[in-house]
């Protein structure tokens, strides 16, 4: 028989995994941001080329079409962890705060439902992604401008991993919740609508 | 006793595109008289077009995925997944007869069997036949063009496949599609533009660039009417037969509306904005063909890297426009 | 089941789980799945319309606005040139009761003109306008509505996505449709501004709190000096964007580059930006994208599903065997937009109506330029409509004031939208609103 790791590391572990999650989902919240201004300035750089020069960069349609995909799905986790996925939290603010268990035990399906639908996507999109990439698959035109289809495929896969993973995480606070323990994640959106019935209920 | 069978035909475009107002109109009743003459089988059509269910290129992965039956295909926007069908882009100056250059895309499709592995080998739908896009590609403009010289430094706007024909004679070519053309045309985004007569009087491209030059750059195939592999496999063969049948009335009526429209475009160009086409002489359009990369040879030793018969493919292709007498301005293959 | 069934019952539990507070992209998309997982009996399509709808929705250049424009905004309002315009029409309007609401419209009507999705101005004032409303003692719920309802206008007047892409389904001219979008552009403002006077001196409870109202009436008019200082850097964004696409340095699309960049130079030259700054707005605006983004996509999953069930189909064909006048015709057509805009987004609802009704309408010769701009009428007010309003979901995610509920925001709106269906009237009996100057630019041919 193996030797049982102690509660304690296991839990260390869990908390170890979940740091390393959290500062990826930070990294490519990142990374999206600075997109959108590299964005932003390459397609001024093109308009100016145009006009000045009269000579416009190829592919800057493309790199825009991809650009749109891959900064939403690098984005997503890090929205949802920050409570900024659209909901209209008026009355399970107030149920999560009169009947704990009930709104915890919402949160939980609520939560499931996010959970099953990024498994879904990714079960959906994981044949896509390796299909775009041993097809060599490309969005442009030959002899103008082309650009590898996959990575925007791989980004949508990885995206809807994070968004699932952070919607998981949200179902252990709704446990921990169960049990009256603080909740680790901070739903934003739902927090300060709780202290504003808060403070009106007082 | 009559058996009902639901069907949903998808496409990204509304039925004023060609492909898709003779596939509703033409094609679905053509399939419905086929079976109403045994009365076995009856077809609940579910007109999934104009974009409810996949957009506009979401087609061939909407019917491989089955979230429609079948679909119309636009083979142009796939030269990465379904280049073979490219060959009419890569072959211009050579014919604008568009019943032509369809029944020749069925030919192709029926001599070279790589048309259809890589249908079903790769995205899981079967094809029942190619049909023409555009009759022939014009060079409008803001201000007259008589000749080649002009074109020089001009910003013309085109489609991605359409771009090499300009940038080959020195144009600044501008990657464009008609959503912005009107816009983009009447305020010097551009000063030209590459588009079909039916294109120009619909979208009133003729307003801002009311001047065309006419080299008979000539027509494409650009659609594939596909059904899903797993729905084709479950339909009885009854089915079968009247959907694969009914494909001569999807693609005459195509060709008769791309050729009405391009009457009825330059028509209502010529009344509402004065339009004034400019044939090239012969030697104006040689030259302009022959200021061109070798296209048709590019593409053909790409396709034969990639292990498919790309030279047989261009040869069969230009052979069978010989055979028609076409107005060949370069023979692409022999080169 | 039928289309008809399953739109209802879909539509019931939409509601259902919005108002319980499951993520609104999440019912949508879950709706969707589990509506195809019926309709097909096959979990795999199910599947597919998930990722197909992911991956393809918004992948397109046009789409590339969005970031664009939030990001243009949102550097306006860091460079404080949306709070320069917002005082300007504010303390023009001092001496009028209700005149912070009026200057949100006008503001609002000034950024339309750059702007060409309703979702920025949205954006842009409610980081604005709300703040300094609810600092003069407006009550939320108005200043909120206020903004829902006057972004409105920037898909009225043009530049205009919804127009862009109607002029792509029924093959108009995108520049005539411009134009008709101005002349109801105007009188809705003018509309907009009727109803906040109303408000303001019949109802002044429901605008602000008691006394608020005339605070502001006490302000000193604006010298001239700061007028200029305020005024210049606007009337250059506005000509970069608007004169840039008129003058013909670039497409709509890339206005927003353009204008975002504009934006960025003048919070540089006004040394309103640091680099921590900088990456604020630009962290705020990929929030805002990935919400808005992931909302269209669960819409598009949404209106999908309902084409694979028939529903547009079966109401084509009831359609077109109902016999009908014009007149019953298009108050249907009208009718059906706007129920059609409490459920999907309006683009969606574009795609599935305007060819529908373009066959139906077709004997009867109508100026598709006038149809359109009814059309996008009709499906602008959607925006303000629950349970899916997307002007206003947008509202809510970019509001500082958590306390401000999401039905307080649609509560707020919904004088606006009846605003927005009395000018959709006007326009449907009037056509020359729309159309005076498209004739006009027509004669000088
Ligand atoms: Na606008
Ligand atoms: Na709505």
């Amino acid at each position: 028989m193996a030797p049982r790791l102690p509660l304690s590391a296991i839990i260390g572990i869990l908390d170890v995994l979940r740091r390393v999650f959290d500062w990826i989902v930070l990294v490519s919240n990142a990374v999206a941001s600075g997109w959108i201004f590299i964005l932003m300035l390459l397609i001024t750089l093109d308009i100016t080329l145009r006009f000045v020069f009269n000579s416009p960069l190829s592919g800057v349609t493309e790199i825009v079409e991809i650009s749109i995909v891959t900064i939403l799905y690098l984005q997503l986790a890090h929205t949802l962890k920050v409570g900024r996925i659209t909901r209209s939290d008026a009355l399970y603010g107030r149920v999560l705060i009169k009947w704990p268990p009930i709104g915890n035990i919402l949160g939980i399906l609520f939560h499931l439902a996010g959970v099953g639908l990024m498994v879904a996507i990714v079960i959906g999109g994981w044949p896509k992604w390796l299909q775009a990439y041993h097809g060599g698959h490309f969005v442009g035109n030959t002899g103008v401008f082309t650009f590898p289809e996959w990575p925007q495929r791989l980004a949508l896969v990885v995206g809807c991993t994070l968004l699932g993973i952070q919607f998981f995480l949200a179902i252990v606070d709704n446990i921990r919740g169960l049990f009256g323990r603080a909740p680790l994640e901070h739903e934003e959106a739902v927090d300060v609508e709780v202290a504003a019935i808060e403070e009106t209920e007082r | 006793g009559e058996e009902t069978i639901n069907l949903t035909a998808i496409s990204g475009y509304p039925p004023p595109a060609t492909w898709v107002g003779s596939l509703v109109d033409a094609y679905m009743p053509a399939v419905d008289a086929a079976l109403a003459k045994t009365g076995n089988y009856k077809i609940n059509w579910n007109k999934g077009i104009s974009g409810q269910i996949v957009k506009p290129r979401g087609e061939l992965e909407g019917v491989e995925t089955g979230i429609g039956d079948l679909g119309v295909i636009v083979t142009a926007f796939h030269a990465d997944k379904v280049p073979l069908y490219d060959v009419s882009f890569k072959t211009p100056f050579t014919s604008d007869d568009i019943a032509l250059i369809s029944r020749t895309t069925q030919k192709m499709v029926d001599t070279f069997p790589q048309y259809n592995q890589t249908w079903l080998n790769e995205f899981n739908q079967v094809p029942l036949a190619p049909t023409g896009a555009v009759d022939n590609y014009m060079l409008w403009s803001a201000k007259p063009i008589s000749d080649l010289g002009q074109v020089k430094g001009l910003k013309v706007g085109a489609a991605g496949p359409n771009l090499p024909w300009v940038l080959a004679i020195g144009a600044a070519g501008v990657q464009t599609n008609l959503a912005d053309a009107y816009n983009s045309l009447s305020t010097g985004i551009y000063e030209a533009m590459i588009v079909w007569r039916q294109g120009a009087g619909a979208f009133k491209l003729c307003e801002p660039a009311p001047f065309a030059f006419d080299a008979t750059l000539g027509g494409v195939n650009g659609f594939s009417l596909n059904v899903n592999r797993d729905v084709w496999d479950s339909l009885p063969e009854e089915v079968q037969k009247a959907l694969q049948a009914s494909t001569s009335a999807w693609v005459e009526e195509n060709v008769k509306r791309v050729n009405g429209g391009a009457k009825w475009g330059l028509a209502r160009c010529e009344k509402e904005f004065g339009t004034k086409v400019t044939k090239a002489s012969t030697a104006q359009r040689n030259a302009w063909a022959k200021a061109l990369p070798p296209l048709g040879k590019q593409w053909a030793e790409q396709r034969n890297k990639a292990g498919q018969p790309g030279t047989e493919i261009l040869k069969a292709w230009m052979d069978e426009m010989r055979a028609n007498n076409q107005p060949i301005a370069r023979q692409w293959d022999r080169e | 089941m039928t289309g008809f069934e399953i739109g209802i019952i879909s539509i019931i539990a939409m509601l259902l789980l919005i108002y319980i507070g499951m993520h609104v992209p999440v019912v949508l998309a879950l709706i969707s799945f589990v509506g195809v997982w019926i309709i097909k009996g096959n979990v795999k399509i199910a599947i597919s319309l998930l990722w197909i709808s992911a991956a393809k929705t918004v992948a397109d250049f046009l789409f590339g606005v969005i970031p664009l424009f939030v990001l243009m905004g949102l550097l306006v309002s860091t460079a404080g040139m949306g709070r320069d315009t917002y005082d300007i029409a504010q303390n023009a309007l001092r001496r009028v009761r209700g005149g912070l609401g009026m200057a949100t419209v006008i503001a609002n009507a000034i950024f339309a003109a750059i702007t060409g999705v309703s979702i920025a101005s949205a954006t842009v004032f409610t980081r604005i306008s709300v703040p300094e409303m609810l600092r003069y003692g407006y009550k939320g719920r108005f200043a909120v509505g206020t903004v829902a309802g006057s972004s409105v206008l920037g898909m009225l007047i043009p530049p205009s996505i919804l127009l862009i892409i109607f002029a792509l389904i029924a093959e108009e001219s995108v520049g005539d449709l411009f134009i008709a979008g101005i002349g109801p552009g105007v009188l809705l403002t003018f509309c907009f501004c009727v109803l906040i006077a109303i408000m303001a001196y019949g109802f002044p409870g429901v605008v602000a709190e008691p006394g608020a109202l005339d605070q502001h009436m006490d302000q000193k008019k604006m010298p001239s000096g700061e007028l200029f200082a305020k005024t210049y850097p606007i009337v250059i964004l506005v000509l970069v964007v608007l004169g840039g696409i008129y003058a013909g340095l670039y497409t709509p699309t890339e206005a927003g580059a353009a204008g975002a960049f504009v934006a960025f130079l003048f919070a540089l030259m006004r040394k309103q930006i640091t680099p921590r700054k900088l990456w604020d707005v630009l962290v705020e605006t990929g929030h805002i994208t990935a919400t808005l983004l992931f909302l269209i996509i669960a819409a598009s999953m949404y209106s999908r599903m309902l084409g694979i069930s028939g529903l547009p189909t079966e109401l084509g064909n009831v359609i077109g065997e109902m016999n009908a006048s014009f007149a019953q015709l298009m108050i249907l057509y009208v009718v059906i937009l706007i129920i059609l805009g409490t459920i999907i987004d309006s683009v969606s609802i574009m795609l599935i109506a305007v060819p529908l009704f373009l066959v139906v309408l077709a004997p009867f010769n109508i100026d598709l330029v006038w149809f359109g701009v009814v059309t996008v009428i009709a499906v602008e007010i959607g925006l303000l409509t629950p349970p899916l309003g997307l002007a206003v979901y947008v509202i809510k995610s970019t509001l500082v004031q958590k306390d401000i509920s999401l039905a307080d925001i649609f509560i707020g709106a919904a004088p606006f939208a009846l605003v927005m269906l009395f000018v959709l009237i006007l326009v449907m009996i009037f056509p020359e609103i729309p159309l005076a100057l498209v004739d006009l630019k027509r004669s000088f041919r």
